[in-house]
C-alpha cells in the first residue's frame, strides 16, 4: 500500500524525527497544563497567547530577529500582563484575553502587510510545518517541556487544590495569585514550543482536546493528567505521521484528528449512557 | 479562651467595600477558644464577607484582624454542590487538599495521610467512598466530605458557611449534633453561618447578628431578632434587648 510505504519512508528523514521529538514535548506540556486550565475555565488564555505569539513572530520576522527567541520573552511577559490587566482594569471574565488577542492579530497582520517578503514564512508559523523544524526548536522544546513537567510535579497538589476550590486553597495557605501567574507563564512556554509543529492558530486546541476527551471517562484527577498526557502524545505523533503521508499541514491534521476522537468519544459515551439508563 | 486569655481571632473596626458598596462596617468582636458561634443576618447583610475577612480571604478596606499565630482553621465553603458534577476528582483527592496547610515544599501526600483521610471519613460516617468521584455523591455525603477536608488537619477552629442549606431537617440536626460533639468532646471552636438559628440554637454558645453592621453579639438565650433595629446612616446603634453591640459596649 502506498501510504504504508510513505509511513516507513517518513522515519528515514531527519526533519520527521525532529518533528516527532517536538511533538512529544509539546503534547506532554500542553496536556499537563491543559487539565488545570480547562477545569479552571481558563483555557482561553492558551488561545489568547497563541495570538500574541503570532504577533511576536511577525515582529521577529519584520526586524530580522530569530522569531521564536523573540516570541519566548514576549509571550511570557504578556501572559503576566493579561492577569494584571484583568485586576487593574477591573475587567470581567476573559475580556483581557480577548483584548490582547485581537490587538496582537491586528499588529501581526499589519506587519505582514508592510513586510510582504515574509508572508510565506508566516504561513508556516500559523499552521505548523514539520519541514521548518530546526535543531534549535528541538532543544527549546525539550528544555521547556522539562521545565513545565518539573514545575507541575512540584506544585501538583497546590494546583489541584486551587483548581478544585480556589477559596479553600487560599485559606490553606496556597498562594493562588502566584500559581495563576505560574500557570499563565507555563502556558506561554508551551505555546512557543508548539508553534513550529502545530502553528500559532491551532496550538491552543492541544491544550483543550486531550483533557476534555479523557475527562469523559476518568474518575480521579491523577488518572486524568496521565491519560491526558498519553492521549496528547498519541494524537500529536499520529497527526504528524498522517500529515506527512497525506501531505497536509501538520497542525491542521493533529487538530482534525483530535476533533474526530472527541466527537467519537462523546458519541460513545452518550450511547453508553442511553443504553444503561 | 487560650491559655494566655487571648482570643483566637480579634476583629477591630472592620470595613469592607466592594467599589462604592460597603458590605460591612465598624465590626469589632472576638472569637474565643471553645466558642460555638452562629453568625446570622439577612441575605446580603455581609455574613460571608465578614467570615472571609476574618480568615484572610478578603482584605479589609479599614480595620484589622488579629489571628492567634498558631491557630489552624478548617473551612467549609458555601454551595459546595454547585461545583461541576463531572469534575474528575476522587473523594480522597479532595480531602487531601485539607492537609496542604501543614505540608512544606514540595508538598506530597503520604500513605499515612491516606490513612488519616480514611479515618476521618469513617468518623464522619461516610466509609468506603475514598475512591468515588466527588460528583457522584449525594448532597449529604458531599457535605460530609467538605467537613472531612476541613477536619483532616485537626484544626483548632472550623468555619462553616451555610453548610446545612442543602440538607433536609433530619440531616440538618444530625450535622449540627456532629458539630456539637466536635465542640464539646474535641474542643474545636465552631463558627457557623446559618439561616436556621431555630435548629442551631440548641447547640450554639454565641450568636452574632450582622446586617452590614454588628447588631448583636451574645448568648442565644438573650437573642431576640424582633428587637434589633437597623440604624440609619450616621445614627448611633441602639442597644438590642439583652445583648451587646460590640464596638459600642
Amino acid at each position: 500500500m502506498e501510504w504504508l510505504e510513505l509511513l516507513k519512508l517518513s522515519f528515514v528523514y531527519g526533519f520527521m524525527w525532529r518533528a516527532l521529538i517536538v511533538g512529544v514535548a509539546v503534547g506532554l506540556s500542553s496536556s499537563l497544563i491543559g487539565s488545570f486550565l480547562v477545569l479552571n475555565k481558563f483555557s482561553m488564555i492558551g488561545h489568547g497567547l497563541s495570538h500574541v505569539a503570532f504577533a511576536a513572530i511577525a515582529v521577529g520576522l519584520f526586524t530580522n530577529q530569530a522569531p521564536l527567541l523573540f516570541a519566548v520573552p514576549t509571550v511570557v511577559i504578556v501572559s503576566i500582563f493579561i492577569l494584571k490587566l484583568n485586576n487593574a482594569a477591573n475587567l470581567q471574565g476573559d475580556a483581557a484575553i480577548g483584548l490582547t488577542a485581537s490587538f496582537s492579530i491586528a499588529l501581526g497582520t499589519a506587519l505582514a502587510s508592510i513586510g510582504d517578503g515574509f508572508n510565506v514564512d508566516l504561513f508556516s508559523y500559523l499552521f505548523g510545518s514539520i519541514l521548518t523544524i530546526k535543531q534549535i526548536d528541538v532543544i527549546l522544546a525539550i528544555v521547556f517541556s522539562f521545565i513545565v513537567s518539573v514545575v507541575i510535579w512540584f506544585f501538583y497538589h497546590d494546583l489541584f487544590s486551587m483548581t478544585y476550590d480556589d477559596e479553600y486553597a487560599s485559606v490553606s495557605g496556597v498562594k493562588t495569585k502566584r500559581l495563576n501567574t505560574l500557570l499563565a507563564v507555563l502556558t506561554g512556554l508551551t505555546i512557543v514550543i508548539g508553534i513550529r509543529a502545530i502553528g500559532t492558530m491551532l496550538i491552543s486546541a492541544l491544550i483543550i482536546f486531550p483533557p476534555i476527551i479523557v475527562m469523559q471517562f476518568t474518575r480521579n484527577f491523577k488518572t486524568t493528567i496521565f491519560a491526558s498526557a498519553l492521549l496528547s502524545i498519541v494524537l500529536v505523533v499520529s497527526g504528524l505521521l498522517s500529515s506527512f503521508v497525506f501531505d497536509l499541514p501538520s497542525g491542521s491534521t493533529i487538530v482534525l484528528l483530535s476533533g474526530f476522537v472527541f466527537f467519537a468519544s462523546t458519541l460513545y459515551n452518550n450511547v453508553k449512557r442511553l443504553a444503561t439508563s | 479562651m487560650t491559655q494566655n486569655n487571648k482570643p483566637l481571632i480579634r476583629s477591630k473596626d472592620l470595613q469592607v467595600n466592594y467599589g462604592t458598596f460597603t458590605a460591612i462596617r465598624n465590626i469589632s468582636f472576638d472569637i474565643d477558644k471553645g466558642d460555638f458561634l452562629a453568625v446570622v443576618g439577612p441575605n446580603g447583610g455581609g455574613k460571608s464577607t465578614l467570615i472571609k475577612t476574618l480568615m484572610g480571604i478578603i482584605r479589609p478596606t479599614k480595620g484589622e484582624v488579629e489571628t492567634e499565630s498558631k491557630v489552624k482553621i478548617g473551612y467549609v465553603p458555601q454551595n459546595v454542590q454547585v461545583r461541576e458534577r463531572r469534575f474528575p476528582a476522587s473523594v480522597e483527592e479532595v480531602v487531601a487538599t485539607g492537609l496542604l496547610m501543614e505540608k512544606s515544599f514540595p508538598k506530597r501526600i503520604t500513605k499515612r495521610d491516606l490513612e488519616r483521610i480514611k479515618d476521618i471519613l469513617d468518623f464522619l460516617g461516610v466509609s468506603g467512598i475514598c475512591k468515588k468521584p466527588i460528583g457522584e455523591l449525594s448532597g449529604g455525603q458531599q457535605q460530609r466530605v467538605m467537613l472531612a477536608r476541613a477536619m483532616v488537619s485537626n484544626p483548632d477552629m472550623l468555619v462553616l458557611d451555610e453548610p446545612t442549606s442543602a440538607l433536609d431537617i433530619t440531616m440538618r440536626r444530625k450535622f449540627l449534633e456532629m458539630l456539637h460533639h466536635l465542640n464539646e468532646a474535641h474542643d474545636v471552636t465552631i463558627v457557623l453561618i446559618t439561616h436556621d438559628l431555630m435548629t442551631a440554637s440548641h447547640y450554639v454558645t454565641q450568636v452574632v447578628h450582622v446586617d452590614n453592621r454588628l447588631l448583636y453579639h451574645g448568648a442565644p438565650a438573650k437573642y431576640d431578632p424582633a428587637n434589633l433595629t437597623i440604624p440609619m446612616s450616621g445614627e448611633k446603634e441602639s442597644q438590642p434587648k439583652g445583648g451587646v453591640v460590640h464596638g459600642m459596649a
